[in-house]
């Protein structure tokens, strides 16, 4: 019933698809489980003995859970037996009112139910709570970790890996970990705890019942395990599809004065409807498919609640089981699906985390930008920059793109650097603020060797435009003012007349505080 | 979030226990039997499922409220370019002609553009120059319509653009943006983008005089060669090339490259300008040319000089050499 209905709601996985590699219709799988896990645990390591605490208060809430049926049931039994002598004084000829019932007896099972229930909320509070503050400390620790790591990442680094990716490691992947520490880890140890206790509670009360609910309970998983990849199947088209249409919107609304220039919004709007059918088609079968497993679950579960109540009638009326135990038996039967499809459920959700720390460790795998430093000695000359016999290639197994290149330049001079595309302008400026490192020879600050001095200090030195015009999402005043840490008023709007961006700026509605997009595309290209 | 789950198990366990009670109370009054007591229970715990069901769409209906307000929003702005029931027939001869034109951008608060007049005839080509952010786009877009203007008269082929539908219109006009955006398909996709009826002559046509066909014969497949998703498999300037090549495809009144030539080397602007001169297609129709460089447009037949918004300077090139001294300022700055 209650556990049917998380199957279903779980499976779509998601609408985390964008653009046409996002297929997570289907399980990602990490390429080497364990050791990943084993890592990822060791970022809770400092917190082992909150984690400790963890483990023993769900298992101990668990058990405290499944005791209650059975003591509950016990209560019933003390009724039924009150009814029982009291037909026999009705038997007798005696004339009661009320049947007779051992009060004292329910009470003090009535009292410990409610010691036991109110044991085991506040043990999975506690858990809970627990939980909630090692995940995020620990989720906290990870993504200071990456944000280091990406500080010291090459330029080449971001040369190889699109913005997406990086990006989707960092938020998607990041979440993933910390929703699944918070709460499908404890949910595994509660479903792991709950499962076996009710197993060792159902024997106790009877083996022959027991063995009923395990032939019934194979039978569940092996329904689900045939509509469920069907339904997948459909989902991971859905997916697909919602990839594709994503796509195309996202190249039908970038290129849309073209797409309206070029009448084409008929055209655009027919491909659109088509991928839109094709998601419709494949989300309500994938959502009817699935939506069959909840009607089968409840139909198989209701066989095993009427065997167990034929089963139990007849024991009952034998004498051999009293009646609460049944009582507590059909509860049992009830509860005891939920911790099985739980951990179906947990796998794929564990399995698609750990190759996201998997994807997040390979970040913090990469090697460094190396300081490595020459300790060449600060030499007394003219030049404030100075390229001496500079050697220099992107790539190691390539010809060198700087072979012996020289370039003095005293306080004062402007430099102008002219040449095809492709002849290493923009390279040599990359050189000059270190975002890559020469192979032989040496760059001068001030007569300093530029690997000698941190990053920051050297680059605080200089001022730079790149080819791509880029903006930051913000105030026009934020994004002039990018450079420098605390500039006043006045000095940004000195700036901006300097550019001759200070008449268009006061033309636009709200002056300097208008907001930039995040391509900056509310303004023209030259206003960039 | 995480409270929720103890304390719903709590409720639902207490109310086991109360039923157990009170159920024990009905019974030794004889009101009730035993077998109604073990029901009993199971219905209370369907009844709470259902609860709890019920109270996970009241948290979903928000949310959902939430995100379809958002769609309405869309839904209910209304578009304020609105077509007329009837197209007016385009007179067949390219022309195009702004009168006291003068725009503003939605809550801005001085005027984009501010009392533009000019006009030209089959043939002719007009330039527009001026610096960063004088509303030479805008200019532009007001052509095929994009926006309307809040005063003043647009016509193209000798009507008034708000009397064509802007299907008809567009169909006028071939336009190049700024940015060259192509689409994911194959070459030949995206030179038909305007014509689907081009045949492979008139593509390769195209992109002759665009000072394309080169690197298309060498591209693997040539014009079905593929374009991946924003041409990102293609050099900026040979993104250009072939946006131009699109708009030559596409037979047009009025061929508008907004500042379309800007990352061609001078040796293929000039090749291209030359082959655009000599098209006879391009000798029936209007060229409007946004550039920064002078070069480009000496020899155009109108020129149209745009400071922040308004026309400082109108004629040929030997007119305003005389007349203004921006354009000089421009000159110096390109040589």
């Amino acid at each position: 019933m209650a556990e049917n209905n998380k199957t279903t709601q779980k499976h779509p996985g998601g609408p985390r698809g964008f653009g046409p590699h996002g297929g997570p219709g289907l399980v990602e799988k990490p390429k080497h489980f364990w050791p990943t896990t084993k890592r990822l645990f060791g970022y809770m390591k400092k917190r082992w003995l909150a984690v400790s605490f963890v483990v023993v208060f769900a298992i101990g809430s668990a058990i405290f859970q499944a005791q209650t049926p059975k003591i509950l049931g016990k209560a019933t039994t003390q009724i039924y037996e009150g009814v029982l002598s009291g037909a026999a004084e009705i038997k007798a000829g005696m004339h009661i009112s009320t049947l007779p019932m051992n009060w004292d007896k329910i009470i003090s099972i009535v009292i410990e139910v409610i010691v036991l229930y109110i044991l085991a909320a506040i043990l999975s509070f506690a858990q809970q709570f627990i939980m909630t503050r090692v995940s995020q400390h620990t989720v906290f620790d990870l993504r200071r970790d990456l944000k280091n790591k990406m500080r010291n990442l090459p330029i080449s680094y971001y040369d190889t890996h699109s913005n997406g990716d990086i990006m989707s490691r960092a938020t998607n992947d990041m979440d993933n970990i910390s929703s699944t520490l918070q709460q499908n880890l404890t949910q595994l140890i509660t479903s792991i705890a709950t499962f076996f206790s009710i197993l060792w509670m159902m024997i106790s009360i009877s083996i022959p019942l027991t063995l009923w609910v395990l032939i019934i309970v194979p039978v569940s998983v092996v329904i689900i395990g045939i509509v469920a990849p069907r339904s997948q199947k459909y989902f991971s088209d859905q997916q697909r599809h919602l990839g594709l249409l994503n796509n195309q919107i996202e190249e039908t609304y970038a290129g849309y004065t073209i797409v309206r220039a070029y009448n084409h919004e008929d055209k655009e709007r027919q491909s659109f409807a088509a991928e839109n059918d094709q998601i419709y088609k494949a989300s309500w079968k994938a959502q009817f498919i699935s939506g069959m497993i909840m009607p089968l679950m409840t139909f198989i579960n209701n066989l095993g609640y009427i065997g167990i109540a034929i089963l139990g009638g007849i024991k009952v009326a034998n004498g051999k089981i009293p009646i609460g135990d049944i009582q507590a038996f059909l509860q049992y039967t009830d509860q005891f699906s939920q911790p099985i499809s739980q951990i179906t459920n947990l796998t794929n959700q564990i399995q698609s985390t750990i190759a996201s720390a998997e994807r997040i460790f390979q970040v913090l795998d990469e090697p460094e930008m190396k300081n490595n430093k020459q300790n060449l000695p600060v030499k007394k000359e003219k030049e404030i920059i100075n390229f001496d016999h500079v050697q220099f290639g992107y790539n190691p197994n390539d010809e060198l793109l700087m072979t012996d290149y020289n370039l003095p330049v005293k306080k004062g001079e402007i430099v102008a650097i002219v040449g095809p595309t492709g002849a290493g302008k923009t390279t040599m400026i990359n050189l000059l603020e270190r975002f890559y490192d020469i192979k032989a020879g040496s760059i001068r600050f001030n007569g300093q060797d530029t690997r000698d001095m941190s990053r920051e200090k050297l680059r605080s030195h200089f001022a730079m435009v790149l080819q791509d015009t880029w903006l930051f999402t913000g105030t026009i005043y934020d994004n002039i003012a990018y450079g420098k840490e605390n500039p006043s008023k006045d000095e940004v709007i000195k700036a901006s007349k300097a550019a001759h961006v200070d008449t268009f700026v006061k033309q636009l509605p709200k002056g300097y505080k208008t907001i930039l997009n995040e391509e900056a595309s509310n303004i023209s290209q030259g206003q960039r | 979030m995480s409270a929720i789950f103890p304390l719903v198990t709590l409720i639902m366990s207490g109310t086991n226990v109360g039923i157990t009670w009170f159920g024990a109370k009905l019974i030794s009054y004889q009101a009730m039997q035993t077998g109604d007591l073990v029901a009993f229970m199971t219905y209370a715990m369907q009844v709470m499922i259902s609860f709890m069901l019920l109270s996970m769409i009241f948290v979903m209906v928000p949310r959902a409220q939430a995100s379809a307000d958002r769609i309405n929003e869309l839904f209910n702005s209304k578009s304020t370019i609105i077509d007329p029931k009837e197209s007016v027939k385009a007179l067949e001869k390219p022309e195009l002609s702004f009168k006291d034109v003068e725009f503003f951008y939605d809550g801005a608060e001085e005027a984009a553009l501010k009392n533009v007049n000019f006009s030209a005839k089959i043939g002719d080509t007009v330039a527009i120059i001026g610096g960063t952010g004088s509303g030479k786009t805008t200019l532009i877009n007001l052509i095929p319509r994009f926006y309307d203007i809040d005063k003043g008269l647009i016509t193209v082929n000798g009507q008034n653009i708000k009397n064509y539908r802007q299907h008809d219109l567009r169909d006028l006009i071939a336009l190049t943006p700024q940015k060259a955006t192509l689409f994911t398909g194959t070459v030949r996709d995206n030179l038909k983008y305007g014509n689907p009826n081009a045949s492979d002559e008139e593509l390769w046509h195209a992109l002759d005089v665009a000072q394309a066909s080169d690197f298309i014969k060498e591209l693997d497949g040539g014009l079905d060669g593929h374009v991946e998703q924003g041409g990102y498999n293609f050099s900026g300037g040979q993104k250009q090339r072939l946006a131009i090549a699109r708009s030559l495809a596409k037979k047009a009144s009025i061929y508008i490259f907004d500042d379309s030539f800007s990352a061609l080397d001078f040796k293929t602007d000039a090749n291209l300008r030359a082959a655009l001169k000599k098209d006879p297609e391009i000798k029936k129709s209007i060229v409007v040319i946004v550039a920064q460089r002078i070069s480009t447009v000496v020899d155009a037949d109108t020129i149209l000089v745009l400071e922040d918004g308004k026309m400082t300077g109108v004629g040929t090139h030997q007119e305003l050499k005389k007349k203004t001294k921006h354009i000089t300022q421009i000159r110096k700055g390109d040589q």
